[in-house]
């Protein structure tokens, strides 16, 4: 089994791509798990070295929960490089939506905390510059919860970057690229704020605004065909869409908070009310790596508070399955144990299931009267609840991790 | 990654012609910016508009903008507060860059976008029955094209006569839903206490003279596509119960409880801006949001003189067996008039000339004093012609007062044709025959209950 850097064993392969592989490695160390980016010399030329670089520094500027983060970036004598991150379960957000598209309330829920995650770069004066539904990954929390989060900083712009981006060649996925991108003009936040409302758009209608029936016509689509509304997405949050998209980017919103907020208005929601996406998979015990490395970066003040605050979100979740009337605090305990919450894993009991399989709501501090008044906030007609999870997740296979692919 | 050659960018990139822009520079609203990369756009407070005004004092659509090469046309929609250039209040004003206007307390600043690029034409010039070659035609002609085989419900607005059913025929004929029904709804025809009725049906013995159980407008267009006209005038407790039937996508007769699914695709039209009806408290906002889906602008005749010629080819064709023409004097007289009923208006000028005109070419004479409106006002203003033998001078004078009194009534009675046949106490198929022989018979002049095909 082959070792990085005398400190991280290579455990398995969790994914592969053009540039490279991805691997759930263990800190030797520690013994903490983390998601291993290898770029082998063989296969990195010098600008693909510079930008696996770039994206070590990006990520380290970053301190936000919605964006996944890089602990270290090894070199090994052979000139191997590995990128060591934040090792996380669950699916892209193109995966998910190969299953189907979300409604319109999860898939704002969705690209809320994504849209957050982008206006902290934009802050910080870094253009992501590639928004896509496989840049968003949906991170499968022990509770069973969804967090998304933003991947890929390998082509992100910042104020000092080198990565180049002459030569004609222009980085980033054509169809979610906007006018400004396709014309290779300077790029501002309001960049990504059309990406985020591409794949919005995608994300509850299934299908791409720009994407031509007859071939790979986007490019020219992007620069000249207007977007119509589609039946799926209601009339008000199709304005707001309908302005994140405008050609010139002085139309659109002008930060990536102002489109969040401007959908979050259109349909109702708030932000501490939203639905959130949740797993059919019973919850992974082995999730929290956090702490296994530390991260370059020390965690900003509100940061570390987040984990037990999620940590305890759950364990409210258990609760209200478990016992009904259960004493909360005594569960809390029991739940931060990983057996306890292996045991209690399926937070099925009363929650409602969207029509879209493989997905339910569960309101963020979810109990059964919350989630119940969930039903009221989704527009899909058509919610069912599910009976009480028969089997225990306890013997049911723990759901292979699948490792971010960034720049792969 | 990079999915994109970069020959496909090379492709597609050109140099943009640039267009006039409009941005909110100073007052309470955000400071949002349009490029007029459509010809027409609109300003005002309602969350439709182009350029949306959050400025309590600005109405909810406030101006209109049309653009003319790289000035704007604004025009009031007929606002209480107003539109000002300065100290000067403009109603119809063309601004160049540069130029400052102030709605309620908001400052908007003109100028231009080289960089921004208009948006793509149709090469088509006609689509259905509607022909064009001006670029807000073929803008529409774009859209139409796009958004037809869509299940979107669409809301035409348009003055009079500009072929608002038109647009509602061949968005359907382009559709999926072509071999379908389509049914036309006239909202001022119909009756309050019947309205219910004829657009869910009803059951037998729902109501006094309920004897037979009827289907309504609605299961009529299963499958295909429903028509309103005027939908501005349709009673307030029916704009309810039409929401339900979209939201549900079901209807209930009267006289039932069982709900009915349906499934057609809605065209609503109007003439006047939704927009201020709702601010004036007579329109749904919820109902306007789930009819507009998609708002497609038909401009009046008079502000795309460019389309006369083609128009005039389009419709002699279909007013007269003959194949006629329009000399040039002709053509820049018709070119010149202010249409206030459009193109529907221009059609029964040309039935009229194509009847007078002795050879095959309409000339300057055949098209005198036309153009202006069924209001006749200069047809008044002229003296009766008194020359030649008493039976053509007597003749010429019935014409004139046939055409007259047909053209005000059925302004008047809103096309509706029982109506008109009602108030002028003629039988329905004579004032109809009158109407086909003065030209006045057009599209859409029937009332709906009975909708007849086309004359």
């Amino acid at each position: 089994m082959r070792t990085i850097a005398g400190k991280l064993r290579l455990l398995e392969r969790i994914a592969i791509g053009g540039m490279g592989e991805v691997y759930r490695g263990q800190n030797l160390a520690t013994g903490g798990d983390v998601a291993v980016k290898l770029l082998e010399p063989s296969l990195a030329d010098d600008d693909s070295r510079e930008r696996f670089r770039h994206e070590a520094r990006v990520s380290a500027i970053l301190t936000h929960p919605s964006v996944v983060r890089v602990f270290d970036l090894l070199e090994e004598p052979d000139g191997t490089l590995a990128l060591v991150m934040e090792l996380l379960a669950g699916e892209t957000l193109e995966q998910r939506l190969a299953k189907g598209p979300l409604s319109p309330e999860l898939a704002v829920a969705t690209m809320h905390p994504v849209l957050s995650a982008l206006d902290h770069a934009h802050e910080v004066g870094i253009i992501h510059r590639d928004v896509k539904p496989a840049n968003i990954f949906l991170a499968l929390e022990p509770s069973g919860a969804i967090a998304p989060k933003l991947l890929d900083f390998g082509v992100a712009k910042t104020h000092s970057s080198t990565v180049k981006t002459m030569d004609g060649k222009v980085l980033g996925t054509a169809r979610y690229m906007s006018p400004e991108q396709v014309r290779g003009e300077a790029l501002d936040g309001r960049s990504d704020v059309w990406s985020a409302a591409v794949v919005t758009y995608e994300a509850i209608t299934g299908q791409s605004p720009f994407e031509a029936q007859d071939g790979p016509s986007s490019v020219s689509r992007i620069l000249e065909s207007m977007v119509d509304p589609h039946e799926r997405i209601p009339p008000r949050l199709w304005l707001v869409l309908e302005r994140a998209l405008s050609k010139q980017s002085y139309e659109r919103q002008g930060s990536a908070s102002a489109l969040a907020n401007d959908m979050l208005s259109a349909l109702g929601l708030s932000a501490d009310r939203l639905p959130r996406l949740a797993s059919d998979r019973p919850p992974v015990p082995r999730l929290e790596t956090r702490g296994a490395l530390r991260p370059v970066v020390a965690p900003a003040a509100g940061e570390g508070a987040r984990p037990s605050a999620r940590r305890f979100r759950a364990s409210v979740v258990v609760a209200a399955f478990i016992g009904g009337a259960a004493v909360a605090g005594s569960i809390v305990v029991g739940a931060r144990s990983r057996a306890a919450s292996r045991e209690a894993a399926p937070p099925a009991g009363a929650i409602l299931v969207e029509a879209v399989p493989s997905f339910r709501h569960v309101e963020a501090d979810a109990g059964p009267a919350r989630a119940a008044a969930t039903a009221s906030v989704s527009a899909e007609p058509a919610h069912r609840t599910v009976p009480r999870h028969p089997a225990s997740a306890a013997t049911a296979p723990a759901p292979k991790p699948v490792a971010t692919t960034p720049g792969f | 990654m990079v999915d994109n050659p970069t020959d496909a960018i090379a492709r597609v990139i050109r140099t943009p012609k640039g267009v006039p822009r409009v941005s909110i520079v100073a007052g309470p609203a955000e400071r949002r910016v349009l490029a007029m990369t459509q010809s027409l756009a609109t300003v005002g407070r309602h969350e439709t508009n182009d350029l949306v005004v959050a400025d309590p004092q600005v109405s909810g659509v406030h101006i209109e903008l049309a653009r003319v090469g790289e000035r704007v046309r604004v025009r009031d929609a007929g606002t209480t507060n107003g539109t000002w250039l300065g100290a000067h209040r403009v109603t119809d004003v063309e601004l160049g860059a540069g130029a400052e206007l102030v709605v309620g307390a908001t400052t908007l600043r003109f100028d231009f976008d080289a960089g921004a690029a208009p948006a793509s034409l149709s090469d088509r010039t006609s689509f259905g029955e509607l022909v064009g070659e001006s670029t807000p035609m073929r803008e529409l002609f774009a859209t139409l094209e796009r958004i037809a085989p869509k299940n979107l419900s669409v809301l035409v607005h348009g003055e009079t006569g500009t072929g608002k059913e038109e647009v509602a025929r061949a968005i359907h004929a382009a559709s999926t839903r072509k071999t379908a029904p389509f049914v036309v709804i006239d909202a001022t025809s119909l009756p309050e206490t019947l309205a219910e009725a004829l657009l869910f049906g009803h059951e037998k013995g729902a109501f006094t003279g309920a004897t037979e159980r009827r289907v309504g407008f609605f299961e009529a267009a299963h499958g295909g596509t429903i028509f309103i006209d005027e939908i501005g005038e349709l009673p307030a407790p029916l704009q309810a119960k039409f929401l339900r039937v979209l939201e549900r996508r079901e209807i209930v007769r009267v006289g039932s409880h069982e709900p009915t699914p349906v499934d057609v695709r809605v065209v609503v039209a109007t003439h006047r801006d939704l927009r201020n009806e709702i601010e004036a408290g007579r329109f749904r906002d919820d109902l306007f949001y789930r009819l507009a889906q998609i708002r497609v602008r038909l401009p009046p005749l008079r502000d795309r003189p460019e389309d006369v010629p083609i128009l005039c080819t389009k419709l002699l064709a279909s007013v007269s067996e003959r194949r006629l023409s329009v000399d040039a004097a002709a053509l820049d007289h018709l070119r010149a008039q202010p249409w206030p009923g459009n193109v529907r208006e221009l059609r029964n000028v040309l039935a009229r000339a194509a009847a007078l005109a002795t050879g095959d070419v309409i000339r300057r004479e055949d098209v005198a004093g036309e153009g202006d409106g069924f209001r006749g006002t200069r047809d008044e203003r002229r003296a009766l012609d008194l020359s030649g033998a008493f039976a053509d001078a007597k003749q010429r004078a019935i014409e004139r007062f046939e055409s007259a009194y047909l053209a005000a009534l059925m302004k008047r009675c809103q096309g509706n044709l029982s109506r008109a046949a009602r108030e002028a106490d003629v039988a329905r198929h004579h004032l109809r025959d009158l109407l086909k022989k003065r030209g006045l018979y057009g599209t859409s002049e029937d009332d709906a209950p009975d909708h007849e095909p086309e004359a």
